[in-house]
């Protein structure tokens, strides 16, 4: 088997397990779902500087939220057992780091798409014509949200207090990300073009790449016993 | 010179925290010494009289 | 480390120290916009930069013994990286200190303090997570923390950068921006410090080891105790 069917296969395993009970998925929408409504409490639509303010609630509400489901990935697999399970089998320990990653990036992903909709009616935002870009940054925040996420789910499993310490490692890490992709998607919204967020996505790329890279090159130093 | 006020804070803070620190490494050492002292006292203790007395001297210790 | 070797060390540290307060308080000018507060600056580079080098020395260690699986590195890593938070305690205390009466507020959002903040976090998080994680796994899940950690570093740097810009630059690629006796006793101080961060790192890596040995002696006696 090659490495993208060995991938393939691991996230197969983990969205055929979810899409059973959709629990983690369900949980994920509607925490981002509340994340929003919250805060349109503190920022009632009236304020001058709702622009300003519009997509940092988008991402706080993704981050929150994905937070929560990535945690769950490694969580359910400790509790289970099943993590042992998956080390047995003849996979290289960087391939099943891939596999995981690329499963919370979907379902990340999935619940981000949820939100974005909700977002458009209670904000009234018409996101149509900046699909694209939006689509693009959310894609490349996501991703470096979930290698980060990804190694640290599997190191903080093992700790106590394991949500606290999953978010303890992973916002410090990820402010580079958290940063680039508002400041990105802030631009966007104001109709800027790609051109002018063009820093910011060199940082999301670097973030990405340096961090998959240094993830799936220590990954099999945290799982094995 | 409300300033000076300032950088005495500053410095006094800077090193109330060093000393904190280097004084909690030497107690903590110290503690440990000395607990490593007694375990040897109650292992040579013992080896004279043999071992079961060990229980009896490291629980009273405890 | 021999007896004596040790000695000579201590007091090298203690008299460098000594001489550098004296220079700070008592050789180094008085600045001209700022007045005598302009003394912290001192502290406050010299404590940065130490605590940069101590998360660097993180990073080395937890990557050979990543390699190794050598205990020595991981006493290494643990030992600097609580050395690291101290000064980087340190910096973030005397820089709002000195902010104020400059700046007249106690914080700003400028990248190198919002650097520093993070730089803080990463490291007490990699602190926190040694004491939650448990005895086999600490060692190398901090070790990959203190790589992430590191590597994140200038990236967040940059991010921070282009988001904003207030910090006194100092060292430009051009030249120094201060005058030579102030260097000299930057210099002074930084060599100090330097020699300090030593001298606590040493100490806390042989309280480590000491800590070791009291491990293994308490699991001895048990063993015979339960024979």
């Amino acid at each position: 088997m090659n490495f993208l069917n060995k991938v393939r296969t691991i996230v197969w395993k983990d969205f055929t397990h979810e899409l059973r009970s959709r629990e983690m998925l369900i949980s994920m929408c509607v925490f981002s779902f509340l994340v929003i409504i919250i805060f349109n409490f503190a920022f009632p639509p009236g304020v001058e500087d709702v622009d300003w303010i519009i997509p940092g609630i988008l991402w706080v509400a993704f981050i929150f939220s994905g937070l929560l489901g990535i945690g769950r990935s490694f969580g359910v697999e400790k509790d289970k057992g099943s993590l042992q399970g998956l080390l047995l089998c003849p996979v290289e320990r960087g391939t099943i780091y891939v596999g995981k990653m690329v499963g919370n990036f979907i379902f990340m992903s999935m619940m981000e798409a949820f939100t974005l909709v909700i977002f458009t009616i209670l904000f009234n935002v018409n996101l149509f014509p900046i699909l694209i870009p939006l689509v693009l940054i959310i894609v490349l925040g996501t991703v470096g949200f979930t290698v980060v996420g990804t190694i640290f789910s599997a190191i903080s499993a093992n700790t106590r207090a394991r949500d606290v310490m999953l978010s303890m490692l992973v916002f410090p890490i990820a402010v580079p990300l958290i940063i680039a992709s508002i400041k990105a998607t802030g631009k966007i919204l104001d109709g800027k073009s790609l051109s002018e967020i063009y820093s910011w996505l060199k940082i999301l790329v670097a973030f990405d790449v340096t961090f998959l890279l240094v993830s799936y090159l220590t990954f099999h130093f945290v799982v094995e016993e | 010179m409300n300033n000076a006020w300032y950088l005495f804070s500053a410095s006094t803070i800077a090193w109330i925290i060093i000393f904190l620190y280097s004084y909690g490494i030497s107690k903590k050492q110290k503690s440990l010494e000395n607990q490593m002292a007694e375990m040897k006292e109650a292992l040579r203790k013992c080896h004279i009289s043999g071992s079961s007395c060990i229980r009896v001297i490291w629980q009273k210790k405890q | 480390m021999r007896r004596w070797v040790r000695i000579v060390f201590e007091v090298t540290t203690l008299t460098t120290m000594v001489g550098a307060l004296y220079a700070i308080f008592l050789y180094a000018p008085i600045e001209k916009t700022m007045g005598i507060i302009q003394k912290i600056f001192y502290f406050h580079v010299s404590s940065a930069f130490l605590s940069f080098v101590a998360f660097f020395i993180v990073f080395v260690a937890s990557i050979l013994f990543l390699y190794r699986r050598d205990r020595k590195w991981d006493i290494l890593a643990q030992s600097s990286a609580e050395i690291g938070v101290i000064f980087c305690t340190l910096v973030l205390i005397t820089g709002p200190i000195w902010a104020k009466p400059i700046w007249n507020v106690w914080w700003t959002w400028d990248p190198r303090l919002t650097t520093t903040l993070i730089l803080w976090f990463i490291y007490v998080s990699y602190l926190m997570l040694r004491k939650m994680a448990g005895e086999g796994q600490r060692a190398t899940f901090t070790a990959v923390f203190g790589i992430i950690g590191f590597i994140n570093v200038p990236i967040t740097f940059f991010a921070i950068r282009i988001w904003r810009t207030i910090h006194p630059i100092v060292i430009r690629s051009s030249g120094i921006n201060i005058t030579s006796p102030m260097l000299n006793t930057l210099i002074i101080t930084l060599v100090a410090f330097t020699l300090l961060f030593f001298h606590l790192l040493m100490a806390r890596m042989r309280l480590e080891r000491i800590r070791e040995g009291y491990e293994e002696m308490k699991a001895l006696l048990e063993e015979q105790e339960n024979r």
